[in-house]
């Protein structure tokens, strides 16, 4: 019979809230062993904020007002690349070969952030530690893009 | 107490930090919208620590209380600061966010799930209040760090 009393006493403990049905176990936390290449979340979210910056460059002599958006990815970026950097053996590079951006719609622009927000927080959903902890935060800050894009 | 638990109870007192700030930032507001935002901001918060306290005690664990006091960072006499405050409550309660999820195991979806639209939602409403502040400036590149 598993009772509370053994789940803590083995250092697990049952939550369940929510809606009701879900119940996670909750055990202290392993740092899994470091894997050889860096999570392939991490090089998709890259290519992704990449090309967020592209398409922003190609709209920001029309609109101005994106600059702090397209910086924010700019720093997305950076900081996806120290991620990847600090893993021995990096991740295969993705192709980003294509066509120049054209200036895309505020409409465009809100949909790709939202699309972001939401790619970035299922990427964060299966990484653990401090990747997913950078992919949980781009995801709020495309989230704030959204918004203020409407 | 392990990592992540205490993590989750420094969220849930993040949470009991901002309902008791927004107590703080709703008189000194003039501006109607602002009060309205300041209300809705107040009861989000409030139905998140509620949630997060039901849940600490499905686990089995005891929910922080409130603090008996919250000492102000700065002086809040006016709108300014007022705002200032409030982001800097949202702020704080996406960092503890995002620190739960950093010492979340994947596996735990739906602690994860719900520090995230926490995250999410803080970062939000920080940025609500970051246009009135610095309108060219009103968002950050990594929300909780």
């Amino acid at each position: 019979m598993i009772t509370r009393r053994s789940l803590l006493g083995a250092g697990v403990v049952v939550a369940a809230g929510g809606i009701g049905a879900a119940v996670a176990v909750l055990q202290p936390r392993r740092d899994p062993p470091a894997p050889r290449a860096a999570p392939p979340q991490l090089s998709h979210a890259l290519a992704r904020e990449q090309s967020l910056v592209a398409h922003l460059d190609a709209a920001l002599a029309a609109r101005p007002e994106l600059r702090q958006v397209r910086d924010d990815h700019a720093a997305h970026a950076a900081a996806l690349r120290r991620s990847i950097a600090r893993y021995p053996a990096p991740a295969s590079p993705l192709s980003s070969s294509g066509p120049p951006p054209v200036a895309a719609t505020t409409a465009q622009l809100r949909a790709s952030e939202l699309a972001a927000a939401k790619a970035a927080a299922a990427e964060s959903a299966v990484l653990t530690g401090a990747d997913a902890a950078l992919l949980a935060s781009i995801s709020a800050s495309e989230a704030t893009h959204a918004e203020l894009l409407a | 107490m392990n990592t992540l638990l205490a993590a989750w109870q420094a969220a849930l007192a993040a949470e009991h930090a901002a309902v008791a700030g927004y107590d703080v930032i709703g008189p000194r507001l003039a501006d109607a919208a602002q009060v309205t935002l300041a209300r809705d901001s107040q009861q989000a918060h409030r139905e998140l620590r509620d949630a997060t306290s039901a849940q600490l005690t499905a686990a089995g664990q005891s929910p922080v209380p409130a603090a008996a006091d919250y000492p102000l960072p700065f002086a809040v006499t006016g709108p300014l600061n007022a705002q200032r405050f409030a982001i800097s409550l949202e702020s704080a309660c996406a960092v503890a966010w995002r620190y739960l999820i950093s010492v979340t195991d994947a596996s735990l979806r739906s602690v994860r799930a719900d520090a995230q639209q926490a995250l999410t939602d803080s970062a939000l409403r920080a940025m609500r209040w970051r246009r009135l502040v610095a309108p060219t400036e009103p968002t950050v590149p990594f929300p909780g760090i």
